[in-house]
């Protein structure tokens, strides 16, 4: 069974809690990454997407001077780095967010999307319906010749009589 | 077979391209979605995402910003007979995300991100149901024949 390691992306962009949110909104804009993750000493302690920064410039509570950690969201849903791909659709279907950090002995080490984990579970159940159609179709075949052709095997081979 | 009219959302957000970006942020968190269609004469044009309007209040007069001045083509224009597995395939190249659907020059609808990973996980469990229906024909199936070949199922079988 896949991991989620083999198919997050490494490169997930962090910022300190310190930084304003201006600094979140630069580095979204310039890079093609959802969200940014806040990060104290290596552990993720929130999470921030461009649909936050978007509805806090709409409400105007917090401008891009303000800090950071006024708009993440936290706590984050961290996933563990061994955790299977089955049990990520699990904790996905339960939480309904769209980007997951993801994390060893609670540092970040990776970031796992909704998107990944949920077209890498289709690759996986493409692959295994296909394994389990050629395995059907030797049982088939084998059966046909047990079965069905057995009387004839009989007379064919008389050392099976 | 899928297709592109299935797995669409009908009600589509638009905006005009003289808007500012002020509006289309409001509009943005009002419908909940994650990106604007761009439309003239209710034909796609462009579209504009968070990504472009984070840009534009980036910029130096944000109050002045239109709509126009951000958005962008990357979009690519479906009709409601595509097949669902063509759409997956380019958005899962990275580049375009975003498929108006129209229909005989009129927009009917809009396919995004949400929606194909909407599609995709209803399609990978219609097919595990699939898959063990399948498996359990033929269990059922292959049990019968072993027994109707043994020494008992012959007795009651075959007298």
């Amino acid at each position: 069974m896949t991991k989620i390691s083999r198919i997050m992306s490494t490169n997930v962009p962090t910022l300190k809690k310190e930084a304003k949110v201006s600094d979140a909104a630069k580095l979204m804009a310039n890079k093609s990454h959802n969200c940014v993750v806040v990060v104290e000493s290596g552990n993720p302690i929130g999470i921030v997407t461009k649909s936050d920064i978007v509805k806090n410039l709409v409400s105007k509570k917090v401008n891009f001077k303000g800090k950071i950690t006024g708009i993440m969201s936290s706590p984050v849903t961290a996933i563990n780095i061994n955790t299977k791909l089955e049990k990520a659709n699990k904790i996905i279907d339960t939480k309904h967010f769209g980007q997951y950090p993801v994390v060893e002995n609670d540092k970040l080490v990776g970031l796992a999307t909704e998107n990944n984990v949920v077209h890498a579970t289709n690759d996986n159940i493409t692959f295994h319906r296909n394994l389990q159609n050629a395995v059907l179709i030797l049982f088939v075949v084998f059966e046909f010749f047990i079965f069905i052709l057995y009387r004839y095997l009989v007379d064919y081979f008389s050392f099976l009589r | 077979m899928i297709r592109a009219k299935t797995i669409m959302t009908e009600n589509v957000a638009t905006i005009n391209e003289n808007s500012t970006v002020a509006d289309a942020s409001k509009l943005i968190v009002s419908k909940h979605v994650s990106s604007l269609l761009v439309t003239k004469n209710s034909k796609p044009i462009a579209v504009v995402t968070e990504n472009d309007l984070i840009k534009g209040a980036l910029s130096k007069n944000p109050g002045k910003v239109k709509v126009k001045n951000v958005m962008n083509k990357n979009f690519l224009t479906v009709n409601p007979g595509t097949n669902y597995r063509d759409i997956t395939k380019e958005s899962r190249k990275g580049k375009i995300k975003i498929f108006p659907v129209v229909e005989n020059g009129k927009l009917a609808g809009i396919i995004t991100e949400t929606d194909i990973i909407d599609a995709t996980r209803n399609f990978t469990r219609f097919h595990q149901i699939i898959q063990e229906i399948i498996l359990a024909v033929f269990g059922l199936v292959t049990a019968f024949f072993l027994f109707f070949f043994s020494p008992l199922g012959s007795a009651l079988f075959r007298g």
